[in-house]
């Protein structure tokens, strides 16, 4: 098996290890789901009605836009990392039985940090 | 190194700190022996058992897998090696048959040998009825007997356990004796580490014994019985002891004295062999009524206790 390989499998578990906790599921359920109420909302009550109160803010209605998105995406950021993916498993003494396994700790660390990002 | 020796530990020094946790720590262990690890607690016998599977680097000194050194080259050093934790935390998430079949993924094995080796294993440590259930469910027991199945699903040439056996069932205990003693036969080198000394005299063929980190005595169970070893003693228990039978055993040659104890004596022998042929006969002659006869050799704690004393 080359490391591409060993990589691979790695990722499949931590996958599986992160969909186990239903607590971190449920955390990016909400997020996304509180975003895209803001997102409805404005779509339902249209930009129209926000120029009634002056200042032009038609003009600047992106913003919000691109916040929503970023905000999502720190959220996310900060729900995986909450979840703790390698630290939790040193701590439980979980990683000890990965890594006395034919794996370096390269090939581990970025399985781990692959399933981070993806998630 | 002999070209027999399947794992070969040198020098290993490790520090905590200012604590020195090993110090040059030396053994090697050849093919099909069934090597027992004894120390005390915080002797360092788990310490050496992580720098062995590179879980640990140590500041000096290193360790030889099948040619190879895992900290440096695990793949090619932790290929063949099946490592059971003491005190397993497992991953609650899986079922016994997925956490085996995953780490069969991280040996590489093929689709078809997970299998057939998912279920043989689960058989053989007794969880046939298990598989399918979540590792959260398992009690203590269950969870250190699949921790053996999950050392055994590379088929491993070297196996390290640290006390396998501890959480088990007196029955379960004398199953998973077995099951390593027919290990060793096929040829596998198994590596234990234990407080159990009673298990590893039944089990082991060679002992390595460690305190504060350094190594008191390594070889064959044999001769660490016979180096700390001061006396053998007859005990033999007679319907009625006389003075002259007392008398005419301690004028035989081999015996050093005799002490009585209500209707037992005690033979203390010169030298560290089986004279019982001799002492029945003996008794016989003086026409005493053998009871029973025993040759008390050592035991491997009494062993244990001397050599941590002498090592201090």
């Amino acid at each position: 098996m080359d490391a591409l390989g060993r990589v691979a499998v790695i990722v499949d578990y931590e996958w599986r290890r992160a969909m186990a906790k239903k607590k971190i599921l449920a955390l990016i359920i909400l997020a996304v789901a509180f975003q895209a109420l803001v997102m409805i909302a404005l779509s339902q009550v249209g930009t129209g009605v926000l120029s009634l109160y002056g200042f032009g803010m038609s003009s600047l209605i992106w913003i919000i836009g691109v916040l929503e998105g970023q905000g999502l995406f720190v959220q996310l950021i900060a729900i995986i990392t909450a979840g703790g993916s390698m630290s939790e498993e040193y701590e439980h003494g979980t990683a000890d039985i990965l890594l006395s396994k034919p794996i370096t700790r390269l090939e581990y660390l970025f399985g781990n940090s692959w399933v981070d990002f993806s998630c | 190194m002999a070209s027999s020796s399947v794992l070969n530990v040198s020098n290993l020094t490790k520090f905590y700190g200012n604590f020195k946790a090993l110090d040059s720590v030396s053994f090697s262990v050849d093919k099909g022996w069934v090597y027992g690890y004894l120390g005390p607690n915080g002797a360092g016998k788990t310490t050496t058992i992580r720098i062995m599977l590179g879980l640990l680097k140590p500041d000096q000194g290193k360790v030889q897998i099948a040619n190879a050194d895992p900290s440096i080259d695990p793949i090619h050093a932790l290929q063949f090696v099946g490592y059971a934790p003491e005190l397993p935390t497992l991953q609650t998430f899986f079922t016994g048959e997925q956490l085996l079949d995953f780490m069969g993924k991280m040996f590489g094995l093929s689709t078809q040998n997970r299998q057939e080796k998912t279920k043989q294993l689960l058989d053989l440590v007794g969880l046939a009825s298990w598989g399918n259930k979540k590792i959260g469910t398992y009690s203590k027991g269950m969870v250190q007997r699949l921790s053996v199945a999950l050392a055994l699903i590379n088929d491993p040439l070297v196996m390290i356990m640290d006390e396998p056996t501890i959480g088990m069932d007196p029955e379960a205990t004398a199953q998973f004796r077995n099951l390593f003693t027919n290990l060793s036969k096929e040829g596998k080198t198994i590596f234990i580490s234990s407080h159990l000394l009673d298990e590893v005299q039944r089990i082991c063929t060679h002992v390595g014994m460690i305190n504060k980190g350094k190594i008191v005595f390594s070889g064959p169970i044999e001769q660490v019985l016979d180096t700390f070893t001061q006396q053998w003693v007859i005990e033999a228990e007679l319907q009625n002891v006389t003075e002259g039978m007392v008398s005419s055993l301690k004028r035989l040659d081999f015996v050093e004295d005799v002490k009585v104890e209500g209707n037992k004596l005690m033979i203390q022998l010169k030298e560290k062999r089986d004279f019982r042929g001799e002492v029945s006969s003996e008794i016989f002659k003086q026409k005493g009524v053998l009871l029973s006869l025993n040759l008390q050799k050592i035991t491997l704690e009494d062993a244990y206790l001397r050599a941590l004393k002498g090592g201090q």
